[in-house]
């Protein structure tokens, strides 16, 4: 213990222990968290369609997903003939990474080292989504033609909808003045008869075009045709199964979380909340329950609504979406203008 | 979209083998898509996996003894289609029924039939991509199926229909517990309505796809729910009131559409027309016995007179069709099924083409397919 | 109906299906937790068995077959042996495969003695096919017609 102190103080210095921390509490938090939503997910649909949902494994079946994922873990690993054997394996590996890196910039609290960057807000964006590729990449390389008419679905649901997510972040990265997501949360607000609002209050618009730009991100129900079982079987992760197919699984809820933190650090004030100040520790805390709310209304809207059509989605991102994002954002241009 | 002109041109386009094990093809239809990216080009059914010669198993048993297999064509409307037997028989033998019996096999089959709709409710919400209907559905349905339990024994594919009247009496309690049971349907429709009915997504996946017309049902022979979605006013229990329909007042539901959504409306207006009929039914349900008084029931071999006769029901799916053939032995020289989903099934390669893979699926879901009905 | 008017229908739908569902959510569950909570099964029809008539203690199986010529799926093997100067067969065999039952009630419809009944058990399960047959007789190890104390 105390040579890693000596590590962390002597050579690697500040920057290093917040950076060994921070990576090891991220992964681990994000390891939870998926066993966690995976619980929650399956209670919330099992309350809305007046069932119990998993009770068997540790009170109120907590440890349920811990199960299953041991399950996975044990079984065989099978890898179809006709593939790209070497995308094939890459694909869940690398769907994993670009969300991983996003989850390090979202800042938890007052002092954090990845978060305070100048252009975070843009490299999050970024990152995101080039989670489109492994998707892709899984369903090319199973040599399936479910799995690529899936990974196609992919491609343009998520080509379509960064542009209202880009948008509307732009709008609100107009009123705060800054893409580093660390002064947007920590700057003065602004402020609505003479009250700091967080900027899902003065970019209301904004904020719903962003949860649902995230909806069809995250490939969730009712934006969920590139896995939709009911037409495609699996979509692109058909061809897998056991620990691969589990990673995808992993990034999906993964990603939920992420874009949840990022829309509730965006909208909802982040890290801020009462007594903030005074105790730093309440930071990761408020950003967690903003995150869990964003989160939670994803599955509530999941398990309320039927499947929009391919054709459909393109046209409500492209017609409806984009249209209104770019007036929100033109709107807040001139309103700031004209306040200036 | 949906402009380009028919191609057969293989470069552009690909088959892709819906089925025969596909979440949403209900049970082991295989569907040959030929598709142009996710455009259909044509769709042909194949079919003859459950495929369980039913016809064949009638000409070697007796007429009781092919009791458990007349709903296992149709599990989701056995009731139905088990009364359907016994009343062919009955029909050529000169059987009498009592009144009770008559009576009650009208509300033990209406509420086959809702319970058949609600299942079909749920799954088709679930082809569309919405899982919780479903649950909701199935919740009602328990109710029904607890009901049924309760006066057959069994849940699912009943063999209470005895020639002559039924295997057990409903029992004095049963009109409070039916009653209980139709107003707990009655409190879910106006939630069904807002849940399902007025949701924009829904509509926009329903209306307008799948569009059958009525010359094409007439010519393929669809009937049921599917026909008088498209506007035709066909419904045997209408046309040709068999048992004891005609002295119970109800309407045919129909909408001239003849897309997915109007297939969808005309069932779920369908159950409020049998819990109509299932109320008017309870109020008029005479007391006496419920097999007729030295009625042989299941007892003896029953031979029926030399003679070839024809009997339909409506079941939940449509026109369903007995054609008997005896030569006067104990068993059926020749039994024919005529069953609803068969041209329900054919008529789809009318509608599928020009479509989308997406609407594939919610057309297929729409004309409430039984796989095992269809191959009998 | 103009554009607007469409689009704030359809957000009108979304949230009323999101109030629908979310008041289910908050509502008490409706199913059973099985093993630990059982069903009522008092009219559940299960495989058949034997009634034993309080008057005798005993079945009254008079091994006539009836059921075993009805039987569509050939479930039975039944046997019988007539006690000394008795007027009437008992059975001394009588096994149902289980395994081919559809359970829709003939031989209990037929049964001259009404000595079958369907039983309320719904939670069978066996490993192995042989287990699936039901030795009906297996509740009456002792025939009291066998051993005299029932003429």
């Amino acid at each position: 213990m105390s040579a890693l102190h000596a590590l962390l103080a002597g050579p690697l210095g500040g920057f290093g222990a917040t950076l060994l921390v921070g990576v090891v509490g991220i992964m681990g938090y994000l390891t939870f968290n998926v066993l966690f939503l995976i619980w929650l997910e399956r209670k919330v649909a099992g309350h809305i369609q007046r069932r119990l949902g998993p009770m068997e494994v540790g009170p109120h079946g907590v440890l349920q997903t811990v199960a299953d994922m041991l399950k996975l873990l044990g079984k065989q690993l099978l890898t179809p003939v006709a593939t790209d054997r070497f995308v094939y394996l890459l694909a869940p590996l690398l769907v994993f990474l670009p969300t991983m890196c996003v989850a390090s910039l979202i800042p938890l609290g007052r002092a954090q080292a990845f978060a305070d960057m100048p252009y975070g807000l843009i490299i999050i964006v970024t990152l995101s989504g080039l989670t489109v590729l492994a998707i892709f990449m899984a369903g090319w390389a199973s040599n399936n033609k479910y799995a690529v008419l899936g990974g196609m679905r992919s491609v343009a649901q998520v080509v379509a909808y960064e542009i209202p997510v880009l948008l509307a972040v732009l709008s609100v990265v107009l009123v705060a003045g800054t893409t580093n997501l660390h002064q947007l949360v920590t700057n003065p607000w602004p402020r609505l008869l003479g009250v700091p609002v967080p900027y899902g209050v003065v970019e209301p618009l904004a904020a719903v075009i962003f949860f649902i730009g995230i909806t069809a991100e995250t490939n969730r129900a009712p934006f969920d045709i590139p896995e939709a079982e009911s037409e495609l079987v699996g979509g692109f992760h058909t061809e897998y199964s056991g620990m691969r197919f589990a990673m995808f699984f992993f990034a999906e809820y993964t990603n939920m979380l992420v874009l949840g933190a990022l829309g509730a650090t965006l909208f909802l004030g982040g890290f801020r909340g009462p007594f903030q100040g005074a105790v730093p520790l309440l930071g990761p805390v408020y950003l967690l329950l903003k995150t869990y709310l964003v989160v939670f209304v994803m599955m509530w809207a999941r398990w309320t609504f039927p499947r929009l059509r391919f054709d459909q989605l393109m046209s409500f991102a492209w017609k409806l979406l984009i249209p209104l994002a770019l007036a929100n954002l033109v709107a807040t241009a001139v309103v700031l203008g004209v306040l200036a | 979209m949906r402009t380009h002109p028919p191609t057969t041109d293989p470069l552009d386009t690909y088959t892709l083998n819906m089925g025969p094990q596909h979440p949403s093809t209900h049970g082991v239809l295989r569907l040959l898509l030929t598709l142009r990216g996710e455009e259909i080009v044509t769709a042909e059914p194949v079919i003859g996996y459950s495929h369980r010669a039913h016809e064949k198993m009638a000409e070697n048993r007796t007429y009781a003894q092919f009791l458990p297999n007349t709903s296992r064509q149709d599990y989701l409307s056995g009731m139905i289609y088990n009364f359907a037997w016994v009343e062919a028989v009955e029909k050529m033998a000169g059987i009498p029924v009592p009144e009770r019996a008559l009576v009650a096999r009208v509300i033990l089959a209406e509420f086959n039939r809702i319970a058949s709709h609600l299942l079909w409710i749920g799954a088709f919400l679930l082809d569309l991509g919405a899982p919780t209907p479903f649950l909701y559905c199935w919740d009602d349905r328990e109710a029904i199926l607890f009901l049924l339990e309760s006066v057959t024994g069994s849940r699912l594919t009943y063999a209470s229909g005895r020639f002559g009247g039924l295997a057990r009496d409903l029992d004095a309690d049963f009109p409070r517990r039916a009653r209980e049971v139709i107003a707990k349907l009655r409190a879910r429709w106006p939630e069904y309505d807002r849940l399902i009915e007025d949701n924009v997504i829904f509509r926009n996946r329903a209306i307008g796809v799948g569009v059958l017309t009525r010359d094409q049902c007439r010519s393929y022979g669809v009937t049921g729910p599917t026909l008088r979605g498209s506007g035709v006013p066909y419904d045997v229990r209408k046309a040709e009131p068999y048992g004891a329909y005609p002295r119970f007042e109800f309407d045919i539901p129909t909408r001239p559409e003849g897309d997915v959504f109007a297939r969808y409306w005309v069932r779920v207006q369908e159950m409020r027309q049998s819990v109509r009929i299932i109320e008017q039914a309870l109020d008029q349900l005479p007391g006496g016995p419920f097999l007729e008084p030295g009625s042989i029931g299941v007892k003896k071999r029953l031979k029926l007179p030399v003679g070839t006769q024809y009997y339909a029901v409506e079941s939940a799916r449509g026109h369903y069709g007995i054609l008997l053939v005896s030569e006067g032995g104990a068993e059926p020289y020749r039994a024919k099924f005529r069953t609803p989903s068969y041209p329900n099934l054919a008529v789809l390669t009318e509608a599928m083409p020009g479509t989308l893979v997406a609407d594939a699926v919610a057309i297929l879901g729409s004309t409430d397919l039984v796989m095992p009905e269809v191959d009998r | 109906m103009n554009f607007t008017a469409r689009v704030a229908r359809g957000i009108k739908s979304l949230l009323v299906g999101l109030g629908v569902t979310g008041r289910h959510l908050v509502r008490p569950v409706v199913t059973l937790q099985y093993p630990h909570q059982r069903p009522d099964a008092s009219h559940w029809g299960g495989p058949i068995e034997l009634v034993t008539f309080p008057e005798t203690g005993t079945h009254d199986c008079i091994a006539c077959n009836a059921c075993a010529r009805i039987c569509p799926s050939d479930c039975f093997a039944i046997e019988g042996k007539r006690p000394e100067g008795a007027k009437k067969m008992r059975a001394t065999k009588f096994l149902i495969d289980f395994s081919t039952c559809s359970l829709c009630g003939l031989c209990v419809d037929v049964c001259p003695t009404d000595t079958l009944q369907y039983s309320r058990r719904y939670e069978d399960v066996a490993y192995r096919r042989s287990l699936t047959v039901n030795d009906l007789l297996a509740p009456f190890p002792e025939d009291p017609y066998f051993t005299g104390k029932l003429a």
